[in-house]
């Protein structure tokens, strides 16, 4: 099989739609913007409008730039078949590629011609600019949906996809490499020799003092760019200047940001003040990986300052999801199961834990997971909350 | 091409509640055998996840028969399988997170013809199936 690089024929065609649409916004732009200087008392706020409009598509284009050169920077790996045009295809996106410099070059000139040579109104070079578009979309609007469907064709399934670019097990392998992954999708949980069981969990949680830090770090640096701001409008105000914009509007939202950081640094000061008071507390278990069904002796232990009490374990399983949102990635989390150990306790404690039959085995891939983890929460100076999360791995039985 | 053209395409299996590491045997047929106009069949066995987040998809078995290579026409019809399944991942009905196994067939015909018909089956160890963690 020939070697392939879909990925430079993709680029290739970002690199050409984005310089586009880059072309034609930054273009339009130039238009607004010289149209606004040169006739400043006919700036009525569409100025702004048109400027947002042409923002547009020359954002796209530079994304579209953007994400080609980061193709293209990419190293090597695993590449999906090359998408094979047909050649209706190749003939129809033509035609449609043609018709869309046609549109981008009836718009940009119209908006040029009318403000240059007629100066006419904003509005009217508003409408010169979009109407071309217009035609193109309804001329082409069939026939893009076929285009989109035969560009469809072109790329893999899904499943021939997954069987090119999957890193492991390669195709070719399968089904030993199958058979020699033990248990494939069940995340490994490192654990270190315990001092009186076998296993000692480690925390699963980011520890008071690194979220503390991140927190601080985080509110610092935001609100040292909005306090730059804020400063120089409460010097207008005291001078009595005026500042020329309306500051309430557009600074309120980024004031409230701030101080919802702020809000978070104490929080997660006041959690490392207490994780601190608590000191180092241990969790050890009698076996590792936990398996459905099995019962396990469990030790928990404190060094500290102040004595843990009402103390709690739980074994917990949590899902979480990840998703695209717009153009960046989400996370979601839940808690779905919780499966009580010990109840209000003193440390050091020695209780059971005892794994559901029917419970779902630890379980990740790159966008979802199922985790467990053995909670220990309670008390300290007869009031303060403490929480602590011990990663664990659920694996099935031998069968 | 139009809705009636489209192949009639059917995939059974002969258990659809297996342990983990069983063997998931089953068969595909394409009745009157797949379209003169045939691009691809393409047969996977996979699992993927479904609810809140982005789709991960895995193979465990994929065949491909081509009309490019010549190698659709000597594709049996009807084409029993085989297969060896992992111990893992279980079939899993979460809150955030699905789970599912099917047995795919994915027929290509034309220039955008598709048809994509799936036997489900689930995989777990659990005494109740699919997985779960209440108690």
């Amino acid at each position: 099989m020939a070697a392939f690089r879909p990925n430079r024929a993709v680029g290739c065609f970002l690199f050409v739609w984005g310089g586009m649409f880059a072309l034609v916004g930054s273009v339009f732009l130039v238009a607004v913007l010289l149209a606004a200087f040169n006739a400043p008392q006919q700036n009525n706020g569409l100025v702004w409008v048109f400027a947002v409009v042409a923002l547009l598509p020359l954002a796209l284009g530079v994304g579209g730039i953007a994400f080609a050169v980061r193709i293209w920077t990419k190293p090597a790996e695993p590449s999906p078949p090359s998408p094979k045009l047909s050649p209706a295809a190749k003939a129809l996106g033509l035609r449609l590629g043609a018709g869309f410099l046609l549109a981008a070059v009836t718009s940009v000139g119209g908006v040029l011609v009318a403000h240059l040579q007629f100066d006419l109104p904003f509005l009217v070079t508003g409408l010169i600019f979009s109407a071309p578009w217009w035609v193109f979309y309804l001329l082409f609007r069939g026939r893009l949906k076929e285009f989109a469907a035969l560009t469809a064709r072109a790329l893999p399934s899904p499943e021939g996809l997954a069987a090119v670019t999957s890193p492991s097990p390669k195709l070719a392998e399968w089904p030993s490499v199958l058979s020699s992954e033990e248990w494939p999708t069940v995340p490994e949980v490192d654990t270190s020799p315990g001092r009186e069981l076998a296993h000692e969990l480690e925390r699963a949680d980011l520890p008071a003092g690194c979220r503390f830090g991140c927190a601080v770090g985080v509110a610092v640096f935001w609100n040292g760019i909005v306090s730059v701001f804020v400063v120089s409008v409460v010097r207008d105000l005291i001078r009595g200047q005026d500042p020329g914009w309306n500051p309430g509007w557009f600074l309120t939202p980024f004031v409230l940001v701030g101080l919802g950081m702020i809000g978070y640094a104490v929080y997660a000061g006041f959690q490392w003040a207490v994780a601190g008071l608590v000191g180092r507390v241990r969790l050890e278990v009698s076996g590792h990986p936990l398996i459905p069904g099995g019962r396990y002796e469990v030790r928990v232990s404190q060094r500290g300052p102040f004595g843990l009490g009402g103390v709690a374990v739980a074994l917990v399983c949590e899902e979480s999801a990840t998703y695209v949102a717009g153009t960046s990635k989400s996370t979601a989390a839940r808690v779905v199961a919780e499966h009580p150990a010990a109840e209000h306790e003193v440390l050091p404690l020695a209780t059971e834990l005892a794994v559901p039959a029917g419970a779902m085995h630890s379980f990740k891939s790159a966008n979802n997971a199922v985790s467990w983890t053995v909670r220990v929460s309670g008390r300290v100076l007869g009031g303060l909350r403490y929480r602590k999360e011990f990663a664990a791995c659920v694996r099935p039985g031998e069968t | 091409m139009s809705v009636s053209d489209e192949p009639d395409v059917r995939v059974e299996l002969t258990n659809t509640s297996l342990r983990p590491g069983a063997e998931l045997a089953g068969a595909f047929v394409i009745a009157g055998g797949p379209p003169g106009d045939a691009e691809s069949v393409e047969l996977s066995v996979l699992w993927h996840t479904s609810g809140k987040g982005t789709e991960d998809l895995a193979l465990v078995y994929y065949a491909a028969w081509t009309a490019a290579d010549g190698t659709l026409s000597g594709m049996p019809n009807p084409h029993p399988f085989a297969v060896r399944l992992p111990r893992t991942p279980w079939s899993y009905d979460g809150e955030l997170v699905k789970i599912h196994w099917v047995a795919r067939v994915r027929v290509r015909y034309g220039e955008t013809g598709e048809v994509v018909r799936e036997a489900a089956f689930t995989l777990s160890g659990a005494t109740d199936t699919p997985a779960r963690n209440a108690d």
